[in-house]
């Protein structure tokens, strides 16, 4: 069988550049992949090649997510948008939940306008009290237990 | 497959110094080719203890854990004629794998023996295996270590069942979408396994005590030796939770390779199923199949296969049929199909199925004491 093709292969309407080949191979770990640090090193671009890979990878389905938590972990202030979309969006509850179970991690201003934006408008499956509550952070977590 | 009566194993232990012996048949259906014996040793900072196991008649392996407070390493064994059948100094810095055994940086440690089809078969006699307790800075020292010898009778070692239970995490189980697509996982990893030979026979129960997170992987939990005492003898637990230590970076774990057949700490396999889900948390068919396939994956793990080639195509499995490839182009191409390879194989959608297992690994998955 020959295989070699299929990571060279474009996916979806436009090839992924080299950087993002190597960051999807990666990803793609079945037991785990390497540090968002090594990620980010495989490319000269690494927020605009992590976003590629949440927007566009959509195989295996733990490389988006991988790719997510790197964004959020280490450049939450650049990814505004997508957070709040994120958690808002019935489409995206995948990537809602990673954000909600990292509430603890993002900066405080963010966590509160992201758990306030779930508790509001996210989608039922997200089970956003239930994550709000769990929250370490007196400040996150009054705004479902005042 | 040929069922032997437990009760016509022959097998004894002993340590040095064998202290609090207690020799206890299992439990269990009546089925269980499996022979279990229970006893400790007091280790001490002068080196390993040698530990003596007495193999009866068509015995055709066992596994031998080591539970301590301490780190448990297992460094050599010798068969009957006093031959070295394996030691330490030939793994520590190899680029082969064989056994997490020989490095003793686990608290609950497992030695399956034999391991592959040219590792030569037991023989009636007394083996030895010299283990140690290592203390934080890798010294030996004092400690006491609670031994578990398993053994089976499978004159053939070619097909044999292993006992799974599936234990959802956290109230997941409350998600009907994950439980269904868990089932169908399961399915595929029987699926796969059926083409090797080994029949899954599984069980499902929930530990809603247990976070979801799973953030056990390493360390290990004591309250997991409740979940798999009393489950059939040989049976391995895989708790399914929705991410594995709160991260998406690790997508499954074995707690060992191999993993222990002992009630432990350390008896589990993780999968994470919102890892497989995705962004959208919905399972398309692949995904389910992907899962599967990771739990085939994690359990091949667990009853001793390492990837045939690490990611960075610099270090192996110890199997001779499994081709040391060097280059991504030239591993994908021999070996992306192989359960056991270490990274998904995708484009698009799609990625490559993985159900692949090379003789010798199969080898070595008969020969896991687990495998009935």
């Amino acid at each position: 069988m020959r295989i070699l093709l299929w990571t060279t292969l474009a996916l979806a309407s436009s090839p992924l550049t080299t950087s993002q080949q190597a960051m999807h191979k990666a990803l793609s770990g079945r037991d785990g992949s390497p540090p968002c640090e090594q990620l980010e090193a495989l490319s000269d671009t690494p927020l605009e090649d992590l976003k590629v890979m949440v927007e566009r990878v959509s195989a295996p389905p733990w490389a988006g997510m991988r790719a997510a938590q790197c964004l959020v972990d280490r450049h939450p202030d650049a990814i505004g948008d997508e957070l709040d979309r994120w958690v808002t969006d019935p489409a995206l509850v995948g990537l809602g939940i990673l954000v909600l179970n990292r509430l603890d991690d993002l900066p405080v201003a963010t966590a509160i306008r992201v758990a306030s934006l779930a508790l509001e408008e996210g989608a039922p499956r997200l089970d956003a009290k239930k994550r709000v509550s769990a929250a370490a952070r007196q400040e996150v977590r009054s705004l479902v237990q005042p | 497959m040929r069922m032997w009566l437990i009760g016509s194993a022959l097998v004894g232990c002993s340590g040095n110094p064998a202290t609090d012996v207690e020799d206890t048949a299992s439990p269990g259906p009546p089925a269980s080719m499996l022979n279990t014996t229970s006893w400790s040793i007091n280790t001490s900072a002068g080196g390993p203890e040698e530990v003596a196991i007495e193999i009866g008649p068509d015995v055709s392996a066992f596994m031998l854990t080591g539970d301590s407070r301490k780190d448990v390493w297992m460094e050599r064994v010798e068969d009957p004629d006093g031959a070295v059948l394996l030691d330490w100094q030939d793994w520590w810095t190899s680029d082969e794998s064989l056994t997490e055994a020989v490095f003793g940086y686990s608290s609950t440690t497992a030695l399956n023996w034999p391991i592959r089809d040219v590792d030569p078969p037991l023989v009636e006699g007394t083996y030895r295996v010299h283990v140690a307790a290592l203390g934080g800075n890798g010294d030996y020292t004092a400690g006491k270590v609670d031994l578990t010898l398993h053994t089976k009778r499978d004159p053939t070692l070619t097909g044999g069942t292993v006992h799974a239970r599936v234990v959802y995490t956290g109230g997941v189980d409350n998600d009907d979408a994950v439980v269904t697509a868990t089932e169908e996982a399961v399915e595929r990893w029987r699926e796969v396994w059926d083409i090797h030979g080994l029949t899954l026979v599984e069980s499902y129960d929930s530990a809603p005590t247990i976070d979801a997170d799973l953030g056990f992987w390493y360390s290990g939990d004591d309250a997991l030796i409740e979940i798999a005492t009393g489950l059939t003898p040989g049976s391995v637990v895989v708790y399914v939770g929705e991410s594995v230590d709160g991260d998406f970076d690790t997508y499954g774990v074995a707690g060992g390779i191999p993993g222990t057949l002992t009630p432990s700490a350390m008896t589990y396999v993780v999968v994470s199923w919102l890892s497989h889900a995705g962004f959208d948390a919905q399972f398309t068919r692949k995904e389910k199949s992907m899962m599967g396939e990771t739990m085939a994956h994690e359990v091949g793990h667990y009853m001793g296969l390492f990837h045939p080639v690490e990611s960075s195509y610099n270090s192996w499995d110890a199997l001779e049929d499994t081709p040391r490839c060097e280059t991504w182009s030239r591993c994908e191409d021999e070996l992306g199909s192989n359960l056991m390879f270490p990274y998904a194989i995708c484009s698009g959608s799609d990625c490559v199925a993985t159900e692949d297992l090379t003789p010798n690994q199969n080898g070595v998955a008969h020969r896991y004491t687990g495998t009935q």
